[in-house]
């Protein structure tokens, strides 16, 4: 779904964010990508989006190279992938519901349409009563489930997601990881960018570690630590204890190990939602996946 | 599929943000198009003018009548001298009952003029056809102090005070059109870029989610044309009224300002679209620098 073949990426001529890093996504993957500040996690985020062009190398992006597409087909890119940032990105002047759907009015859909997927995702991101509400009037962790349901209120085959944990408290992380995963187990392959050693620990799925642009692990069920040659300084407080009471297992299918967490303002209203995806994405512009 | 709604409301939404700067680059808009269609306009009537003066007569020599003590016989011995004259390609006699009757279908809408006035007021006149139009002067000058004249009225006089206003008018025209709708069109790209900038945020979430560049370009050249053509428009409307109300309440004598509503329809559009197209340009340059996708 998403491969890079040795991608480097150069700042000013000199300054080197990402080195020479090939990787191989699959459709339905989750994959974190974890590192230290500065180890081109973003910048990385950043060239599968587009936002960026690569210096050296070729991208795939839902089968289609993306370095070399001419700008005007850019937009045709991102309606395939679905982005979640750590600040959330929403418009401080609109409702829930418009934030929602305002990502479906820009791509020209009909009205009806625009109303029943708004609906209906918000519905999935457990937000259904509060679409009339403005961002300033959710918590962070409602804030995020919006940001959640605009990137995914177009059923992208793929979602990016930066940090979308990095502004949040441990028990309201876990209700967007739930959500995440929710979205994965539809057919959604996630790449998500993360300093969160909990979560990444809870999940056991692929994780990716970036070290000075390089990548220096790649481990299917890994844990951060597992993947941090460089990081050595352990990370402090609950979310560390807590992660180390999971015992170390092999990852299974439909596997959602996260750990319990005091309840959150928005972790309930998650269980009133029963899963209502569909299991094939619709609508890929760019039709087999070539990965 | 763009929505006109949406995008007309986000125009307006945008443009009320920005009401200040907006109303200055409309106003630029709409002096110059305001001058400009206004030369346009003074050029009309003068030619219209410098026309029906070189088809009909272009002098009226009107007469001392018998309660002067001037003759019709003296009227017609001038008549013979005038059209003897090198100038005078043809002259005609109208006596005063002509006159009289001519008098009557000039103020058919006045019954208080017609009321007091009566076939002896109205005076006697030779009209004069010349062979070469300037030398209207010299015509003048041969008629000066004969005792029969009691006027030499011809619109010479005036479409040449005419035609050098216009002439000014146009040299104005030209330099302010031209500084001023540069200043409008930098003016208009201005309040683009800075209801760009009221919008970034929203722009940059319509990048994310993949809204087409045309997508996102549309609301901002729809804004810049709406301020270009009510420019115009303001343009267009003011010069208009102005010409009306001064042929309605402004004594113009000889000269006709009989333009015709077609004219006006048709240099109105042009000048719409022209506020138009300067809108868009100045959308265009306002845009090209902040949405390089």
């Amino acid at each position: 779904m998403i491969r890079l073949e040795n991608v480097t990426k150069v700042y000013d001529g000199n300054s080197v964010a990402v080195r020479d890093v090939s990787l191989d996504i699959q459709k339905g993957d989750f994959v974190f990508l974890v590192g230290p500040s500065g180890s081109g996690k973003s910048t990385l985020i950043r060239m599968i989006l587009r936002e960026e062009e690569a210096t050296r190398g070729q991208i795939w992006v839902a089968g289609k190279e993306i370095t070399a597409m001419p700008r005007r087909h850019v937009p045709r890119l991102r309606r395939t992938i679905g982005t979640v940032f750590q600040d959330f990105k929403l418009l401080p002047n609109k409702t829930v519901f418009e934030n929602v759907a305002f990502a479906l009015e820009v791509l020209g859909q009909p009205r009806q349409v625009v109303r029943q997927q708004t609906s209906q995702v918000l519905e999935l991101v457990g937000l259904a009563g509060k679409e009339q509400r403005y961002p300033a009037q959710l918590s962070g962790g409602e804030q995020q489930r919006v940001s959640v349901a605009r990137a995914f209120v177009n059923r992208p085959p793929i979602l990016l997601a930066d940090e979308p944990t990095g502004n949040l408290d441990p028990a309201t992380s876990v209700g967007i990881m739930r959500l995440l995963d929710r979205i994965n187990r539809t057919g959604t392959t996630i790449l998500m960018a993360t300093h969160d050693h909990a979560i990444v620990d809870a999940m056991r799925r692929r994780v990716v570690a970036l070290d000075q642009g390089r990548v220096a692990q790649d481990v299917i069920g890994g844990r951060y630590e597992d993947t941090m040659v460089h990081d050595t300084v352990p990370a402090a407080g609950a979310a560390q204890a807590v992660a180390e009471e999971q015992p170390v297992r092999e990852p299974q299918e439909g596997d959602f190990a996260l750990p319990d967490m005091p309840p959150s303002d928005d972790g309930d209203a998650e269980a009133q939602h029963p899963l209502d995806v569909p299991a094939s994405v619709d609508g890929d512009p760019f039709g087999k996946d070539d990965a | 599929m763009i929505r006109l709604g949406y995008v007309l409301r986000d125009a307006f939404v945008s443009m009320r943000r920005n009401v200040l700067v907006v109303t200055g680059a409309m106003i630029a808009v709409f002096i110059s198009l305001f001058l400009a269609f206004l030369a346009v306009v003074g050029n009309e009537v003068v030619r219209i003018n410098t026309l029906l003066w070189q088809e009909g007569e272009q002098v009226i020599v009107f007469l001392y009548d018998s309660d002067e003590g001037i003759s019709v016989q003296d009227h017609t011995v001038l008549l013979g001298e005038v059209q003897g004259w090198p100038e005078v390609e043809a002259a005609r006699y109208v006596d005063q009952a002509e006159a009289y009757q001519e008098f009557l279908v000039l103020f058919e809408d006045s019954p208080s003029i017609l009321e007091v006035a009566d076939q002896s007021d109205v005076p006697a006149s030779i009209r004069i056809k010349l062979s070469d139009l300037d030398a209207y002067r010299d015509v003048e000058i041969r008629l000066d102090g004969n005792p029969a004249v009691r006027r030499v009225v011809t619109p010479g006089e005036v479409i040449e005070r005419l035609s050098s206003v216009t002439n000014a008018l146009n040299v104005t025209a030209i330099v302010l059109v031209g500084v001023l709708g540069l200043a409008a069109v930098v003016l208009i790209s201005n309040t683009i870029r800075l209801a760009i900038y009221a919008r970034r945020d929203e722009v940059a979430v319509m990048r994310l989610v993949g809204a087409s560049n045309w997508f996102i370009r549309i609301p901002f050249l729809t804004e810049g044309v709406l301020e270009g053509l009510v420019g115009a428009g303001l343009g267009v409307g003011t010069v208009v009224l102005l010409f009306n109300f001064v042929a309605g309440n402004v004594e113009v004598g000889i000269i006709t300002l009989a333009v015709d509503n077609v004219f006006f329809v048709r240099w109105g559009s042009a000048f719409l679209l022209f506020g138009a197209f300067a809108g868009l340009l100045g959308s265009s340059l306002g845009l090209r620098r902040f949405l390089k996708t």
